[in-house]
């Protein structure tokens, strides 16, 4: 610590010539003028350093002790800043910076978004902008408070947000609203109907009063159990009915599909251009070439300038890389894919399993016949 | 003069106070690379291997090697480097 602070004040090394060199050490220390890192040279001299401003002081001292003094070297405090002073210009070049890097952190150059799974980012992205927080904005103007209630006001899948600020960086962590379980009156009757028509195989009532036997068709909408049940003493007592009802299910979905795909065969060169963007404006600095924008495929890399957590410049560079393409054959639709995905997508839809299934293609429409096993009974209040 | 010389050491035993405040040398030796004196008289030679003091009881010799004189101020001198010994001179 000391030596930088001696450091900052000036420091000079001096080399000391003569034959009584610790009359002077012994002078200087009588009168109380402090010497640093004294050691003999190979050359004979005694080496010492000392403040800048004790060197006329030192320098009398020796001129009494018959020794020769010579300074080897300057360093830190006056001599740097004589320097700089002979570059004025570094020295506003870099006070330019330094005001500019504060400046900057004023700003808003970089969102994250943290906590969102069915709400995609860009949503939220775009309900901010109306709030008045984007890339570029004042932030010590934003009131987090009246953004929070307003994004929560916006987005009704929203349950809690916040937004904090650093520097230059904003952190929204959201999050989302999870459903509200079904409330149901208990005393309030209620039916078990057919969601589908099918074959009854089991069933299992847990309340109610079954009307349906194993092996009975049934169709949609048909009531299975019925909350009409006998009471104690002949009279008549509603209930809620419940219970589950497993049936053979038939099943057709259709699919709309597209013709296919073109090929493409990859064309000749590539052709890059490379810029500097500052908020919506943008300076090309590199191009090896006209852009080809046919056909061609265009790809954009952004790279922010900043360190990662800490700060962003309100700069990016942005590459297009263009790659032009020939068009070929027509490929015709994954028919296989997307069977597999209408599969998944009726899997999804009914309580059950599929036992068997059969795929036909006319004119672009796959049409898929499922034979399933689900349980088909649907809650059905009595008004 | 003996008799000074013992009432020099009365004072300060008597009262139990410690002798480094009434001028003697005071010497703190730090592993085998620093050596810090207070209260001596003078620096009468120095060279990268022997430094000759001046103190009151009669003189102090350090021998080592790459020595140099870290700080110097009014009685009180820091020497650092390999230090192999030192001597008393009465």
């Amino acid at each position: 610590m000391k030596k930088r602070l001696h450091l900052f004040d000036g420091t000079v090394t001096l080399a000391v010539r003569g034959t009584e060199t610790e009359r002077l050490l012994n002078a200087c220390m009588r009168s109380e003028l402090p010497l640093r890192n004294i050691w003999r040279a190979e050359d004979g001299s005694l080496r010492l350093e000392i403040a800048w401003e004790e060197v006329e002081r030192f320098e009398k001292l020796a001129r009494v002790s018959m020794c020769e003094t010579e300074r080897v070297s300057v360093r830190g405090g006056r001599e740097s800043r004589k320097r700089l002073r002979r570059r004025s210009a570094l020295g506003l070049l870099a006070a330019l910076c330094a005001l500019a890097l504060t400046a900057s952190s004023l700003f808003i150059w970089e969102i994250d978004i943290l906590g969102n799974s069915s709400i995609s980012e860009g949503e939220i992205r775009r309900a901010l902008r109306e709030c008045g927080v984007a890339e570029g904005c004042f932030w010590p103007a934003t009131d987090v408070e009246l953004i929070r209630s307003q994004m929560l006001l916006r987005l009704d899948q929203l349950s809690w947000m916040t937004l904090n600020l650093s520097g230059s960086r904003a952190q929204v962590v959201v999050l989302e609203r999870e459903r509200a379980p079904e409330m149901y009156e208990e005393r309030t009757g209620a039916d078990l109907v057919a969601a589908c028509g099918g074959v009854v195989r089991d069933f299992s009532v847990k309340n109610g009063r079954t009307l349906i036997e194993r092996g009975q068709i049934v169709t949609e909408g048909q009531t299975l159990v019925s909350a009409e049940m006998e009471g104690s003493g002949g009279s008549a007592r509603t209930v809620r009915a419940a219970g589950s009802v497993t049936a053979d299910t038939w099943r057709e979905i259709r699919v709309q599909t597209n013709c296919g795909a073109v090929s493409k065969a990859r064309g000749r060169g590539v052709f890059v251009t490379v810029g500097i963007q500052a908020g919506e404006s943008r300076i090309n600095l590199l191009s090896n070439g006209r852009k080809v924008l046919d056909e061609c495929d265009r790809i954009v890399k952004e790279y922010k300038i900043g360190i990662k957590g800490l700060f962003c410049f309100p700069l990016k560079l942005v590459v297009e890389i263009y790659r032009p393409y020939e068009s070929g054959d027509l490929i015709p639709a994954d028919r296989d894919g997307c069977c597999d995905r209408a599969m998944a997508a009726l899997a999804d839809e009914i309580d059950g399993e599929i036992l068997s299934s059969a795929s036909t293609w006319q004119d672009g429409v796959l049409r898929l016949n499922a034979h399933c096993l689900e349980n088909i009974a649907l809650t059905k209040e009595i008004p | 003069m003996r008799r000074k010389a013992e009432k020099k050491t009365l004072v300060p035993a008597g009262l139990d106070l410690p002798g480094e405040a009434f001028g003697e040398l005071l010497i703190t030796v730090v592993g085998n690379d620093s050596v810090r004196i207070e209260n001596h008289r003078g620096i009468a030679q120095f060279s990268g291997e022997y430094l000759r003091l001046s103190t009151r009881g009669g003189g102090l010799s350090i021998f080592g090697r790459e020595m140099k004189i870290r700080v110097l101020a009014k009685q009180v001198l820091v020497v650092e480097g390999r230090i192999q010994a030192l001597e008393w001179e009465t």
